[in-house]
This record gives C-alpha cells, structure tokens and sequence, in this order.
C-alpha cells in the first residue's frame, strides 16, 4: 500500500477548532503544498467530510473537548494539533486515534511531514483493517473446512491429509479458498462428492 | 536616573483588566513593588525599568505584546502571564529571542522550558500535598466541579488516580465552560447527592458565580447549609476573598504556597511594606508574592553575574537562595521550577488561616515522574 512518491498536491483538508495564528500558518504552508483546506470552528456533521480526504483538529480545544462530547471522526487520516502535554490531554488525544500530530504554534517546518505520516498512517492502517477483516472471515469459516475435510475422508475412506489435499484440489478447481468451497460442497455435497471421486479415479 | 546606575529594562505582562484582572491587579503590584525596592537599595548596581503592559486576558494581545516588549523594547526578561494559554501563546517567541520569562502563577505542570524559570507551584507542591492530607484525615469519594480546560482536567486525572488506588472515587467530573455561570443544575445536583467532599477548580466568574449560588442555595437545604461537606479549592486566593465576599467562603479548605497568615519576619514585613505602598484596597496573594520574588531572583542574579544575559542570569538564579514571605526558595536546575513549602488553609471570616504546612521546602517535580499518585493514601511512604 505503499505511495512511492511523496506529493501532498489536491489533497483536501478539513481543518478543525484552531486558533486564528494557526491557521494563518496553516494556510500558507497549505498554499505552497497545494492543499485545499478548508477552516471551521467546530466538528461538520457527516456531510461535511464528503469531498475530504483528511482532517485536522486542535488537540486543546475546549470546544471539541467537552467532557460531555464523543466526537463522532469520519474514517479519514487525523492530525492533532498538540501543545498541552499533561497526560489527561495526552489520554483524550489517544482517544481521538490521531493518525499524526504537529506541535502548536504551528510554524513552517512540519506540516508537509504531518500530512504525509497521516496518509502513510493511515493507509497502514486501512490495510491492515482489510486484512485482519480477511482473516477473521476465514477463521470464522474455518469449522467448516473441518467439517468438509471429515465429510471427504467418511466418504473415501482417507486420512486427513489426504482429505485436505482433495478438499485443496477440488477449492483450486473452483478458483476459490478452500474455506469458501468448504461451505459449497456442505452445502451442496452431491456434484461436488461425484467430481472428488472422477478426481480420485482419474 | 539620577543614580548614574545602568538601566535595565523588564517587560510586565500581566493582565490588570478583563477575566482575571483582579488577581493581574496583585501580581502586579507584587512585582512593581520588588521592582522599586530593588531601585531603592544600595546593594545593587543598576535600577531596573519595568515597561508594563496589559493584555487584558486576550491571548492575541499577549503575544503582540510580548514581541513588542523583546524586539521594540529588547528586554531580556519579562515577568508576567496567569494562565497556561497565555503561557503557550508567549513561549516561542521567548525561546526564538532567548530571552527569559518569570512566570509568577502555580499551574498543572508538564512543561520546562530553559527559557522559563516557573515561580509557581507544580502539582507535586500544591495538588499533591492536598490530596494526601484529603486521603488521610478524611478518605471517601470526590465529586469534582471545575472548569472546561486543561487546570481543571489535569486536577480531575490526578485526583482519579490517586482515589483509585484507595478504594474510592470521583463520583462526579462536572466542567463547565469558561466564563460561564449556568451552575445552578451542579448545585442542585450536589444537594442531591450529598457528597462528602467537594472538590472545586472552577476559575473566574463561574467560580464567583458557584459560591454564591451554594450560598443561595444553603438558605433552603440544611446539607448545603452544614459544615458536612468537606469544600475544596486550589486556587482560592485573598484577593478573590475579598471580591466574593466571605459568607460564601466560610469552610473552604485551600492549598497553597503561600498564605497572608504564614508566620515569619519576611512575611510580615513583606505584608507592612505591600500595606503601606498599596492601601488596604490590596490584598497580596501567593501570585503577588511569586512576582515579588520573580523581581527578588532576577535583581540579585543580574547582580551576581554582572548583566543581563539570559544564560549567566539563569545560572546565577540556580545558585541562590532567597528567605521570602513564603520561606526558603530556590530554583532547581533540573527544571526551572521553584521549591516551595505547601501548605492548607481554612477560609474563617474572610482570612484564609494555614492549618497544616510541610516541614521543608518540596523539589518541584513539573512531569510528576518522582511520585506514585497510587501511594498518596494512608499507610503509603
């Protein structure tokens, strides 16, 4: 999932909450970056965040921070503008999944260093989210790959190897895993039990 | 100047106007006064000018001000900010100009920079201190009322963890927005609820606005009314005293490094001196004496270094020790901050009377990396 090239160029921002010397720096630095940012007061409601591909969000803002208040993030990159470092501010910023993080006040130097951890960040992430979301769907089926496999060494009288290497060969005929043409031939056993046994003749 | 004495200007940046003007109002005279006995004193070889400015409590002004003060004015040193956002305004310019910022107020911590030389108490000095006494004398839950920023939300962090490892609570965290007096529903709630201790870190006229709004509210509920609660404050000062007035104060417990009522020579002469320069309209508090104090370290390390130059002032503020109103002080070279002696008082009739002090100034610890906020209880070393 790796970018290879490190440009900034068309990305929009959201940016959240920060005070007037911020956000004129911001502003510049967006300019020569070539970001489109836009600045708001407070967290927009989902429709907001349509045409965004990041935010930003000052971290002591009490206006985002009220006891009171989940903020309700849509999935995008998050930077956080830091400057208190007291560890209650520290816990709420943790809460917020910051994707990256720029100190306050914000000056020059940085910005381009935040948007970018942001994005790899959080690409990092999305990527390992589908893949943890792969691995639970499979496990999830996985009892019935067992139930497959002991189907096939009842009927054909094989050891477990054996049974998996056929329930492996029959999957790879139907382009699938073997946990998805588990369920199939639980489901359907009859064509699937005629085609193990042409492939054990042949 | 008529002395022939060299010159050395100093900003003052404390806000004498807008939210907290009327604490401003006594760290400035804390600090004009030092200012002015330190011009009086043959001891030192220059006279100190101080260019005083107001930012009125508006963070903007306090950072147009201050760059005014180092790059019109090109001082070196500047006194001055209360809160921690000003503080944060203010600091890049001190540290882009190298210059040194005095910073009179106690706050919650978590900063040192070699540019600040911190005069006010770090939690470990004043929060702590409070706690430990709160979980010996008086252990059981805590409901919490303060202000929506970082003081209040600091103060709840720690007090939650140092309950936790006693078996009790915060049964409530109620902030409310700066600035706004909507408080009545926490009173009511309180009433409610009866808590055995309440713990207040509201600041400026929401906690105004809290006092007398208990105090209103005492005249129907007889809980409100009793001694039952235990009443808590960290910021509670004599100024503050006087401008709400002390029927609504009566019985809160306070904690500070200072107190009008401490008892030494410093002390009482510094409490003489501030009566006849300002009047009995003034009334010092901890700030007051940590300006003066900022004013004491600065005159006496430009005198031992012979200059102004931030890095020899900073080292010779290290290696001296002032016997002030609040008792021994020295900065610590670790991290800027000052030690301090804490100490309790119990607001009767208007005078905040210590009860309790520490036998020693304590070591300011900003990061609270020295202590274990689980072994503040009973039984714990």
């Amino acid at each position: 999932m790796s970018r290879s090239r490190i440009r900034v160029r068309g990305l929009r921002l959201l940016a959240i909450a920060c005070d007037d010397r911020d956000a004129h720096h911001l502003q510049q630095q967006f300019q020569r970056l070539g970001v489109e940012a836009c600045f708001l007061a407070d967290l927009p409601g989902d429709d907001a965040f349509e045409n965004t591909d990041m935010v930003l969000f000052d971290g002591d803002s009490p206006v985002l921070s009220h006891p009171d208040r989940e903020l309700a993030w849509p999935a995008l990159p998050r930077i956080v503008l830091t400057g208190v470092e007291a560890p209650s501010r520290l816990q709420w910023i943790i809460r917020q999944a910051p994707s990256a993080y720029l100190r306050k006040p914000v000056r020059f130097d940085g910005v381009m260093t935040a948007l970018t951890l942001a994005r790899a960040a959080a690409d990092q992430q999305q990527g390992l989210q589908a893949r943890i979301e792969r691995l639970e769907e499979r496990l999830r089926i996985r009892r019935f790959l067992f139930s497959a496999q002991l189907m096939l060494m009842k009927e054909f009288d094989l050891g477990e190897d054996d049974a998996y290497a056929l329930l492996r060969s029959l999957a790879m005929r139907q382009q699938k895993t073997v946990e998805h043409f588990s369920l199939d031939l639980l489901a359907r056993p009859e064509g699937y039990l005629r085609l193990a046994k042409d492939l054990l003749a042949g | 100047m008529e002395s022939g004495k060299p010159v050395i200007p100093v900003g003052i940046l404390y806000s004498v106007s807008g939210e907290y003007g009327v604490i401003g109002r006594e760290m400035l005279n804390g600090i004009m006064m030092s200012i002015e006995q330190v011009n009086a004193s043959p001891e030192f070889d220059f006279t100190l000018a101080p260019i005083v400015r107001d930012p009125g409590g508006v963070l903007d002004r306090y950072h147009d001000h201050c760059h005014d003060l180092l790059y019109r004015h090109g001082v070196k040193h500047i006194v001055g900010c209360y809160t921690s956002a000003s503080r944060k305004v203010i600091l890049p310019l001190i540290e882009g100009a190298n210059a040194l910022l005095w910073h009179s107020a106690r706050y919650e911590g978590f900063e040192s920079s070699n540019n600040v030389i911190y005069l006010g108490a770090a939690p470990n000095q004043h929060v702590l201190p409070m706690l430990a006494w709160l979980l010996r004398e008086h252990p059981g839950d805590i409901y919490h009322v303060g202000s929506n920023y970082v003081w209040s939300w600091e103060i709840d962090r720690i007090t939650g963890e140092a309950l936790a490892a006693t078996g009790h609570r915060l049964t409530a965290s109620r902030l409310v927005n700066l600035g706004d007096t909507a408080v009545e529903g926490i009173i009511r709630d309180i009433a409610e609820r009866r808590p055995k201790v309440v713990l207040v870190t509201l600041v400026g006229q929401s906690a105004y606005r809290f006092y007398h709004a208990w105090r209103e509210a005492a005249e129907h509920d007889p809980y409100l009314a009793s001694d039952t609660a235990i009443k808590l404050s960290l910021t509670l000062c004599e100024a503050e005293v006087s401008l709400v007035g002390k029927a609504a104060l009566e019985g809160y417990l306070v904690s500070s490094a200072w107190f009008q009522t401490v008892r030494n020579d410093a002390n009482d002469r510094f409490l003489e001196q501030y009566r006849t320069r300002f009047g009995d309209a003034g009334s010092p508090s901890v700030d007051s004496v940590a300006a003066w104090t900022a004013g004491q370290f600065l005159a006496r390390a430009v005198q031992r270094c012979g200059g102004e130059q931030v890095e020899a002032v900073r080292a010779a503020a290290w290696r001296d020790e002032l016997d002030g109103p609040a008792g021994q002080v020295r900065i610590d070279p670790d991290n800027n901050h000052a030690w301090l002696t804490p100490r309790l008082a119990r607001c009767h009739e208007g005078r905040l009377d210590v009860f309790w002090e520490g036998d020693a100034p304590i070591k300011p610890d900003p990061w609270l990396t020295w202590v274990d906020l689980d072994a503040l209880g009973p039984g714990a070393s």
